[in-house]
């Protein structure tokens, strides 16, 4: 009984020790990052059975547990997860907000104000040297902001590539040190032990891991913990997985990817989501904004700048800022639709103007080329550029469009109005001139003829299928080709001509000495010509000039016609009526007796004519028709080979001021005439400050960059608060884990201090009771 | 009139009082022991004080012992002092045979008590130890003396 009592008492002790150490061990960890409370659990000894009787054995120690709610844990590792994606979205989204720097002096909107105002000022006085190098200073600080942007982009992207880097080291490293500690666990938590130390270093691990990458985890019956990236194991309780980051080095783009999986693993959470998130889509996108700012920009300036003239006037020779790309192979780039050429703008379906100057004279004459992107070749618009009198296209050496003039000539792609239409004389001029009734085509047959008579003989000439793509809607051009073709037409030196589409037949010479007869034939019909007409030339011959600047909203063509034979402000009624290009009547001018020759008269939409004396004859047909050009290039060739463009390039990256200008700042493409004080280009640019631009949503520039930064402005907001709301969540719940599982010394000490007085004091009661006894037992 | 079988009739009642306490002191030191094993400060104070209280009901049961006594001393002629129950049930014979009988039982009761008393003695003594070593550890202060010490007033004006 003795033994039994001492065996009691040391149990006792130990127990007292075991708990007592719990509480130090508390107490030294109570700022140890992750630590839970252990606390002693104790159970009753198992009794003994002596002498028939049985006797309890005192208590004794269990196990040491920890305090821990396992769901507020995974709680706040969910929590962290989701801090951990937010803060590197905000972290990146501020760097970009910093150098957008949407409300600085260096800022897009302050330049482009700069680049408009550099505009403005050089449009009161565009031969002033000094404007003309400010503007092109303007538009250089401006192409030079979104390289910056577009380089400060790319720089974040490599920046967020190098912390994806070390977070992913750090999830390897981080998921080594859960396997390892897995193993430790399994190993040491037999029977009853728990490793409760472990399980907290584990637990502040996979806290961190979260911190990094949304994971999963769940524990085995063995203690072993499986750590899951999106469904694919990280950690198991046997190896360990490594996380890779794949980068496709032509494109930047990355991916994640956990070894032993080919496919990529969709992280969302943590840094490493966030910095996903940064590099797959925030990125991208705001590289896209810029860009498609930047293209329109370039697009719309182009557009003006590409149909406008230096202060040198036309030119003589231009290179295209953009070279063609050989796509199909073949070795040449002429075979290549110009829309699938490698060309950094779309092409659309439009026209292309180009304006021929002859230097001596300045006549000047204005060919239209129809561009199909899905049709027109290369080589098509070679051909075209080609076929204009005094006027070359090849490919230089890096591939570009390369466009020239014969010596004494310009061009340019300008709208400007042909100041002489008339420049073949088919509305008053000397030769006799005989017109077709109506625009082409022209219904023909195979064997109809024209029976002519001219200072050679009679001629017939009999049309065939030559050079006729469909004889039965012969254009004036093919018609003009097969009688300038004609032996029969050449003796008689009779030209045909084609003129707004109009067949005009001419003699070669002019006055009133000059005629021929139209004696029959059975084209007639289609040419509304009547059998015996004789066309005769006159000695006086009518000047039309042109003035003035169209402001119609389409191209087209005017047609002007007499409505009767007469004399220019001689011939009572005499008019000239003006038709558009749908053949509807336009305008009609009063050229009668109360016209005084050279006097303006205004025709439509900005455009005024005026005539010399002279006779006009309805009864030849006689007529001028004038191109109207509201959009030169409604094709966008122009921009898109970067001919007589302001901005090369096609993003942010690459926009650049044209190197010409740069050097030579009379190029800047201040005028639509070339005419000295002419800024009219330089207006239409201006017009683009405040104008809803197509591709950008319809919302003008400035609207356009304020809505990028102030949506990034937003999102910033909308991330911080989404932050504060989850750190103030986060807070919460590890204030609750820390009141579960968290160690309070001054609350540990107490109950120590307590313990120790409440020992004392039990000796003290003991003493008393040991007297008391002592004098009884003597007594008894 | 002969006094001895009241005398004895009260002593054996007081005697078997005595065993009574012994015995309810008896439960009080086991809880108490059961208490300082699972170191629960509250119910080692709580048990301590009802052991206290037991105790102090054992004085007054001294006083009404001794006068029991000096009653036999009177009636035997002999010194107060002197007498203990067994030389009572010697001088008494065979009429204080429910009193021997009683008597065995408190000194058994008794022996009981006193060893559980030294036990939970030595136990409370080594867990008082225990703790204040630990104690000692984890929070002496760095100038030296006991974390159990109390405060010490400072002359604020000094």
């Amino acid at each position: 009984m003795g033994n039994l009592g001492l065996s009691i008492g040391l149990r006792a002790l130990m127990t007292s020790q075991a708990g007592l150490d719990t509480t130090g061990h508390n107490i030294s960890n109570a700022n140890t990052e992750g630590y839970s409370r252990q606390s002693l659990r104790t159970s009753t000894a198992q009794n003994l059975t002596l002498r028939g009787l049985i006797m309890g054995t005192g208590i004794q120690a269990d196990v040491v547990q920890r305090t821990v709610d396992t769901l507020l844990n995974a709680r706040i590792t969910r929590q962290v997860s989701t801090l951990g994606r937010l803060g590197a979205r905000f972290e990146a989204m501020t760097n970009a907000e910093d150098f957008l720097g949407a409300n600085s002096a260096n800022g897009v909107n302050q330049l482009l104000q700069s680049f408009f105002g550099g505009v403005s000022a050089l449009s009161a006085a565009p031969e002033d040297r000094v404007l003309r190098t400010g503007a092109v200073q303007s538009s250089l600080a401006l192409s030079s902001r979104f390289n910056q942007l577009a380089n400060s982009a790319e720089n974040l992207r490599r920046e967020s590539v190098l912390r994806l880097e070390a977070n992913v080291d750090e999830v390897n490293a981080i998921a080594q040190q859960i396997s390892s500690l897995n193993h430790q666990i399994t190993s040491s938590e037999t029977g009853k032990l728990v490793a409760n130390d472990l399980r907290d270093q584990r637990g502040v691990l996979v806290d961190r891991l979260a911190g990094l990458v949304d994971v999963k985890t769940v524990e085995d019956e063995r203690g072993a913990l499986r750590v899951l990236v999106n469904g694919l194991m990280l950690v198991s309780p046997t190896t360990v997985q490594t996380m890779v980051l794949a980068s496709d080095q032509a494109t930047g783009d990355v991916s994640i990817k956990i070894s032993g999986n080919p496919q990529d693993v969709a992280v969302s959470g943590g840094a490493i989501g966030g910095q996903l998130n940064v590099l797959q889509d925030f990125l991208p996108k705001l590289n896209s904004d810029l860009d498609r700012f930047a293209r329109n920009l370039m697009l719309e300036m182009n557009r003006v700048h590409s149909t406008g003239l230096g202060a040198d006037g036309p030119f003589r020779l231009l290179v295209g800022a953009h070279a063609l790309t050989d796509v199909n192979g073949s070795g040449t780039v002429t075979d290549e639709l110009l829309s699938n050429a490698g060309l950094p703008f779309d092409i659309r379906s439009g026209e292309l103007y180009v304006n021929m100057t002859d230097e001596q004279t300045g006549a000047m004459t204005k060919h239209k080329i129809d561009i199909d992107p899905a049709r027109t070749l290369v080589g098509d618009l070679m051909n075209e550029l080609n076929a204009i009198p005094n006027l070359s296209a090849t490919i230089d050496g890096q591939g570009r469009l390369q466009v020239f003039a014969d010596t004494g000539f310009g061009f340019d792609f300008s709208r400007r109005l042909d100041a002489a239409p008339d420049d073949l004389g088919s509305f008053g001029g000397g030769r006799a001139s005989l017109a077709s009734a109506a625009a082409g085509p022209f219904n023909l047959s195979v064997g109809d003829t024209i029976d002519l008579s001219g200072p050679g003989g009679p001629v017939t000439i009999t049309f065939n299928t030559s050079g006729f793509k469909q004889i039965g809607a012969a254009t004036a051009e093919e018609v003009a080709a097969f009688i300038n073709a004609d032996p029969g037409a050449q003796a008689n030196a009779l030209t045909a001509s084609a003129v707004g589409g109009y067949l005009v037949l001419q003699s070669a010479g002019s006055g009133s000495t000059e005629s021929f007869d139209v004696t029959g034939g059975t084209a007639l019909g289609a040419f509304g010509w009547n059998p015996g007409t004789t066309v005769t030339g006159q000695d006086g011959a009518v000047s039309a000039t042109v003035s003035g600047s169209y402001t119609g909203s389409q191209n087209g063509g005017l047609v002007f016609k007499p409505n009767m034979d007469g004399d220019i402000g001689t011939t009572p009624g005499l008019k000239i009526q003006v038709f558009d290009q749908n053949g509807l009547q336009v305008s009609t001018l009063d050229v009668g007796p109360s016209y005084t020759a050279g006097d303006e008269l205004e025709v439509i939409d900005g455009v005024r004519v005026s005539f010399s004396l002279g006779s006009v004859s309805a009864t030849d047909n006689d007529m001028m028709y004038l191109d109207v050009v509201a959009n030169a290039d409604s094709s966008d060739v122009l921009p898109a080979l970067g001919l007589n463009v302001l901005f090369t390039g096609s993003d942010a990256d690459t926009m650049r001021v044209r190197q010409d200008i740069v050097s030579n700042s009379s190029l800047f493409a201040s005028s639509e005439t070339g005419a000295v004080g002419d800024s009219t280009n330089l207006l239409r640019m201006l017009d683009l400050e405040n104008a809803n631009i197509d591709g950008l949503s319809n919302v003008s520039f400035s609207e356009s960059f304020a809505d990028i930064a102030g949506s990034l402005a937003l999102e910033i907001n909308t991330t911080e608060s989404a932050q504060n709301s989850e750190e103030a969540l986060r807070d919460s719940l590890v204030s609750r884990r820390d009141q579960v599982s968290g160690v309070n010394v001054d609350e540990e000490l107490v109950v120590m201090m307590q313990q120790e007085q409440a020992f004392n004091a039990a000796s003290q009661y003991i003493r008393v009771i040991s007297e008391t006894t002592n004098e009884l037992m003597n007594i008894i | 009139m002969n006094k001895l079988p009241l005398l004895l009739r009260h002593l054996t009642t007081q005697v078997t009082d005595e065993l009574e306490a012994q015995r309810r002191l008896l439960e009080l030191l086991d809880a108490q022991e059961l208490a300082i094993q699972a170191a629960k400060p509250a119910e080692i104070i709580a048990t301590g004080r009802a052991v206290e209280a037991e105790a102090a009901a054992t004085a007054r049961r001294a006083r009404h012992r001794d006068v029991l006594l000096t009653g036999f001393a009177n009636l035997w002629n002999v010194k107060p002092g002197t007498l203990t129950f067994s030389s009572v049930i010697e001088r008494a014979g065979p009429a204080a045979a429910a009193l021997r009988e009683t008597r065995d039982e408190l000194r058994a009761a008794t022996a009981r008590v006193m060893r559980k008393a030294r036990r939970i003695r030595t136990l409370a003594a080594a867990h008082q130890r225990l703790t204040l070593e630990i104690l000692e550890a984890l929070f002496a202060p760095e100038s030296g003396g006991s974390v159990v010490d109390g405060g010490r007033l400072v002359n604020a004006e000094a």
